[in-house]
């Protein structure tokens, strides 16, 4: 009952990222102050529907592989995503950005709806390698915000609330059902991946 | 959550006016620990280091949190003026990452990552120089006692929100919550290093 009740929570918080996505580009709240640059920067992830999908995909496939996945791909992506935003930041160009970001939604994507069941280095590698395209892309824009720390403080938050709504809804999958329907969410970003590959290409 | 929603509205008011601007020093000091991301994360991030099952802070952490905001208020009241934006970085991104980590630190530790915060946390509250020495000490110890009560009350709320779900879960959030810290500082460390 209780694992129903969060996976509709971590529904709901994904749709509502996927109507905020679906509004196009990146928005940039008017000011100066930290409290601008903390909404933009948490906004940064929420509004682009192929990070959404990707980040979503690293919670779920966590929950696919129970702990101690559950817990350590969480925390890999952010820390590993920080040093992609720090390759964009000492100006190390990273050819295909568009194009790892779209192939992380697919293969994380079919990962779950295959329920691959993978070693825990094999998953931390796969996911820390997503990651770096990922930072690469929000740490191009990072210079320009009015406060980095609290920028990038909102845009990693936001992305390692994504990763929770991933677990939380993975969290249905204790039934055959619920199996049903996170491999359907799997195969769900796994075609939205395809979709932003082709586009990338 | 009371206490959580003034701890809110604080960081909100501080953000909102910006700049430290000339007024109570009483009130402006105390605004500063808020208005700094910098200290403001190394504050929460220690909080959520001592709130992670199976750290055991003593008395002597505390104590030696309390000593480090008066040494660095008596050698800022002194004159001392130093920007620690990076050394406080450091320390946010070693802290998140022990919270990542979430294996049981020595007592010694966490006195000696309590007092670094500290002190680094109430140098970079000083007002500037040209301030009057009374308004210093009154500023610098505002944002002394904002500081401790904002490091108490996040260590309450954190315990009080994970209090009744298991260890595991427990350690599992807190690991998440250090790595977003961690990478937040990382990002920023190497934009200040860039230059």
């Amino acid at each position: 009952m209780m694992s129903t009740r969060t996976a509709l929570v971590a529904a709901v918080l994904v749709a509502t990222t996927g109507w905020a996505a679906a509004h196009g580009g990146h928005p940039v709240v008017e000011g100066d102050g930290p409290w601008a640059a903390f909404i933009t920067g948490f906004l940064h992830p929420l509004t682009g529907p192929d990070h959404v999908i990707a980040m979503v995909a690293v919670g779920l496939w966590g929950a696919v592989l129970g702990a101690p996945a559950l817990w350590l791909l969480p925390v890999v992506f952010p820390l590993v995503m920080a040093l992609g935003g720090a390759l964009a930041l000492v100006g190390l160009p990273l050819p295909g950005v568009e194009i790892g970001i779209a192939l992380s939604g697919l293969a994380l994507g079919l990962a779950v709806a295959l329920r691959w069941r993978a070693p825990l280095a094999v998953a931390a590698v796969l996911v820390g390698a997503f990651a770096v395209f990922h930072g690469h892309a929000h740490g191009t824009e990072l210079p320009q915000a009015a406060s980095p720390l609290v920028y990038s403080l909102g845009f990693v938050m936001a992305t390692g609330l994504l990763h929770l709504c991933g677990v939380a809804f993975g969290a249905v999958g204790g039934t055959p059902r619920g199996w049903t329907l996170v491999r359907a969410a799997g195969w769900l970003i796994a075609a939205g991946g395809l979709w932003f590959l082709q586009r990338a290409l | 959550m009371a206490l959580a929603a003034v701890m809110l509205l604080g960081v909100v008011n501080a953000w909102a006016h910006g700049e430290r601007a000339p007024g109570n020093p009483w009130v402006e000091g105390a605004k500063v620990v808020f208005a700094e991301p910098a200290c403001l994360m190394v504050v929460l991030v220690l909080a959520a280091l001592m709130a992670q099952p199976g750290q055991r802070p003593t008395n002597v952490t505390w104590w030696g949190a309390a000593a480090g905001l008066l040494a660095g208020t008596l050698a800022a009241a002194a004159g001392l003026v130093l920007d620690l934006s990076l050394p406080l970085l450091a320390l946010c991104f070693a802290i998140g990452m022990l919270v990542a980590w979430a294996r049981p630190l020595p007592a010694a530790l966490h006195t000696a990552l309590a007092v670094a915060a500290a002190v680094g946390v109430v140098l970079m509250s000083a007002p500037a120089l040209t301030a009057g020495l009374g308004v210093r000490l009154s500023w610098l110890a505002a944002a002394g006692l904002a500081t401790l009560l904002l490091f108490a009350n996040a260590w309450a709320l954190l315990r009080a929100l994970l209090g009744r779900r298991p260890g595991h879960i427990k350690r599992m959030l807190l690991r998440v919550l250090g790595s977003w810290f961690a990478a937040a500082a990382t990002l920023v460390l190497v934009l200040q290093l860039r230059g």
